[in-house]
């Protein structure tokens, strides 16, 4: 792993960090075991007589310790990684209510005095600064749902009444399509959809400028 | 061998009724153990019509086949069926006629609760079906019926309080079979049998059965609570209220995953040590390894809420990759048997195989999303969709296969034919797979799972299309099945008692087994009472 990161919530070099470790490590055991088994069935078809050995409590148990250091090295590698999620730093930075709701989604800049509002047939883009932190307050108005941007690696459910707070850190500044909610709420759950425009944060107060709020 | 001497002795016909009156009301626990198999076979039957509608329908991009309400309600009964009405049922069912048999029992404990069992699943099913005829159609809130998405406000109509009233009545019966299977094997043994000369099918019975008796109850609570929510409300209201909901689901619904993946860990266990021509190595390993099982099923519910805020990650997180542990002891054991052994490729032992090599690919995902960091991202996506079919379609329908194919010559006394059951079995594979490889890699690009379409801009119509295909190739392997089953009863080839030089008791009885399964028994010292006698007997006879 590459040391501290420069940004306490880049969920997506979190997940690629732990990502990294587990896709090589499940390739490799898949091989192995399953490899094993094709190779054992296999041999195993030309002999007569079979071998009467119905235990080896040493070796099983050797075995077991390795299992046992593989997973806790799974463990570690996740533990790293989870206390980097979602954990928000102190000081001042922006806020953003996310709020969603059948099926549709409105972003709040409270400070800002801004409101985004998506409809069912216009995806609407929540806009944010690139290169620092962003404190979300997720709400929904009636049943669950979930707020995901896959680029980010990221998803929270949100709920009525019991706000979900993360915070998330966009690296750079782009267009991310594909945001979405995923926990499945009804009817339309599937065009329930969102953009993210990262901007530049000169780019951003522009764009706050131009809704009519007070950057 | 004693077994094997006047066996028809007892079939009278007072313990058989036929008729109508045998066919619903026999207390015979084989008679109701294939009578559930056949109405879970039924039902697997109609979510599979479900499950390749919805297949037409995600081939392409935009709605082709169905409106979106439609699609809904598949989705929502096709993960009902499978789960409520078909696997678990399915798996208990080879529980209720085969423990007795491996315990040497005549009769099952509490045979008119078994009957009564089958009574109320048999009805559950129906009226959760009967939703399909309701104004509003039928339940479409997902299988997990999750609140408030499920209350009245927000899924009004009569099809989701059949959906509960089913889900109740079908739990409820499959609670009574855990509670008789679990009485059998602990107060029903034959003289001789102790608990650690089980055979390990009949020990991953026992651990299903435990998990039975602790997690469905809290299912049939957290309906009768959503019931009531529903009629009054006032149950789920406050801000904790859903997450209390998934709370309770989710305590049932992860162990519920290993009900329905043990039995058949069980069957192909036997499978492979009979197929390798030598007794299971390393059973006490086997057992400690499914008894750490059960105890861990009971502590990681919540890996699947790990999307909310407030959950204690860490702990299921911690709990869900140990699970590493007793997984990787069973494939040891499963390894070592065949590791000298004498092998032989019939179809039983081809599905065993591909129950474990498939399996594998479930599992190891499993321990993938069950890392919080990784699962932020694919939970509640098509990722979790391949993961969990291929533990209940890669693992445990080909687990089931290799028991029907396995167990058939017992229960019918006619062999199935080897030839379409390979054609069957390659189908199965190659259908698998190109069904749910594909899922893996739409789940991962940001594909969630219960929508009816997804932007042509995304690019996932090939791998979607792909996977239509694939499920195309599984509708055809069960047809050759069924053509299998067809020509083996219209052309009967008789079985024997033990086609395949079987290890436990079931084979030392006829085939079918009659009314009070035995009329003696042989000594039994060991979890392989037929292999000690082989053994012997090579022994008498100076052979090595």
């Amino acid at each position: 792993m590459t040391g501290p990161p420069a940004l306490a919530a880049n969920t997506s070099d979190a997940y690629a960090d732990v990502e990294r470790v587990f896709l090589p490590v499940g390739v490799a055991v898949f091989v192995l075991v399953a490899g094993t088994l094709l190779l054992l069935a296999w041999r195993g078809r030309r002999r007569t007589r079979p071998r009467s050995r119905a235990s080896n409590p040493a070796l099983e148990g050797a075995y077991v310790l390795c299992l046992a250091v593989i997973a806790g090295v799974l463990v570690a590698v996740t533990f790293g990684a989870e206390d980097r999620v979602g954990a928000a730093e102190t000081g001042p930075r922006l806020q953003v209510r996310a709020v969603a709701a059948k099926w549709r989604w409105r972003f709040e800049y409270p400070a800002q005095r801004v409101v985004v509002q998506g409809t069912e047939d216009r995806v609407p883009a929540l806009v944010v600064p690139a290169g620092e932190e962003v404190e979300f307050e997720g709400v929904s108005l009636d049943v669950v749902h979930a707020f995901w941007i896959p680029a980010m690696r990221f998803q929270r459910e949100l709920f009525a009444e019991r706000p979900t707070r993360f915070g998330l850190a966009f690296p750079e500044p782009g267009f991310i399509a594909g945001a979405r909610c995923s926990f499945f709420c009804g009817l339309r759950h599937q065009d329930m959809r969102f953009a993210v425009d990262v901007r530049t944060p000169q780019g951003f107060r522009a764009w706050v400028r131009a809704k009519g709020g007070t950057p | 061998m004693g077994a094997r001497e006047g066996r028809h002795a007892l079939s009278s016909a007072a313990l058989a009724p036929g008729g109508v009156i045998g066919l619903v009301g026999s207390t015979d626990h084989k008679r109701i153990a294939v009578r559930a198999a056949v109405t879970a076979a039924a039902f697997f039957a109609a979510g599979g019509v479900l499950a390749l509608v919805m297949r037409a329908e995600l081939a392409q991009p935009g709605l082709q086949v169905v409106s979106t309400g439609a699609y809904n309600a598949l989705f929502t009964m096709h993960g009902s069926t499978m789960i409520y009405l078909f696997v678990t049922p399915f798996a208990l069912a080879l529980g209720l006629y085969f423990v007795p048999l491996q315990a040497g029992a005549p009769q099952i404990a509490g045979p008119r609760w078994a009957l009564a069992g089958w009574w109320l699943y048999l009805l559950g099913g129906l009226v959760m079906y009967a939703g399909f005829l309701t104004r509003g159609g039928a339940a479409a809130a997902t299988w997990a019926g999750f609140d408030p998405l499920s209350d009245a406000v927000n899924t009004p109509g009569q099809g989701m309080d059949y959906w509960i009233f089913g889900v109740v009545l079908a739990t409820a019966g499959e609670l009574i079979w855990g509670a008789c299977l679990l009485a059998t094997l602990l107060r029903r043994r034959a003289p001789g049998i102790t608990l650690l000369r089980l055979p390990v099918f009949s020990w991953a019975m026992l651990v299903t059965s435990l998990m039975v008796l602790f997690a469905f109850p809290v299912l049939i609570a957290a309906m009768a609570l959503l019931w009531v929510e529903r009629q009054w409300g006032g149950v789920f209201t406050a801000p904790d209220g859903p997450v209390a909901y998934q709370h309770l689901f989710w305590f049932y619904g992860h162990p519920v995953v290993y009900v329905m993946f043990f039995p058949f860990v069980g069957a192909v266990a036997e499978a492979v040590a009979i197929f390798s021509g030598r007794r299971f190595f390393g059973y006490h390993a086997m057992v400690g390894s499914l008894l750490l099982f059960t105890s861990l099923s009971m502590s990681v519910w919540a890996h699947h809420m790990f999307a909310i805020d407030e959950v204690a990650v860490k702990y299921f997180s911690l709990t869900s990759i140990a699970l590493v542990v007793p997984a990787g002891v069973e494939y040891f054991d499963m390894a070592a048997t065949m590791w000298g052994g004498v092998i032989r490729f019939a179809t039983p032992m081809l599905f065993a195989l591909g129950f474990l090599i498939q399996f594998l690919v479930g599992g190891l995902t499993g321990i993938f999303v069950g890392s919080s960091v990784l699962d932020y991202h694919v939970n509640n996506s098509y990722f979790v969709v391949a993961h969990f079919h291929y533990t209940l379609f890669g693992g445990s329908f080909f687990g089931l296969l290799c028991a029907v194919y396995l167990w058939w010559p017992k229960v019918t006394g006619t062999l199935l034919r080897e030839g379409i059951g390979r054609v069957h079995f390659a189908l199965s594979v190659l259908g698998a797979n190109l069904t749910f490889f594909p899922m893996f890699f739409l789940g991962r690009d940001g594909m969630t799972r219960r929508v009816a379409d997804y932007p042509a801009a995304e690019h996932w119509g090939t791998l979607n299309a792909v996977a239509s295909a694939g499920a195309a190739l599984i509708a055809l392997s069960l047809v050759v099945f069924v053509v299998n089953v067809a020509v083996s009863l219209a052309r009967p080839r008789p079985a024997g008692d033990d086609p395949w030089g079987g290890h436990s008791l079931e084979w030392a009885t006829t085939s079918p087994p009659p009314p009070r399964n035995f009329v003696a028994l042989p000594p039994v010292r060991s979890p392989d009472p037929l292999y000690d006698l082989l053994e012997r007997q090579a022994a008498l006879e100076g052979r090595p």
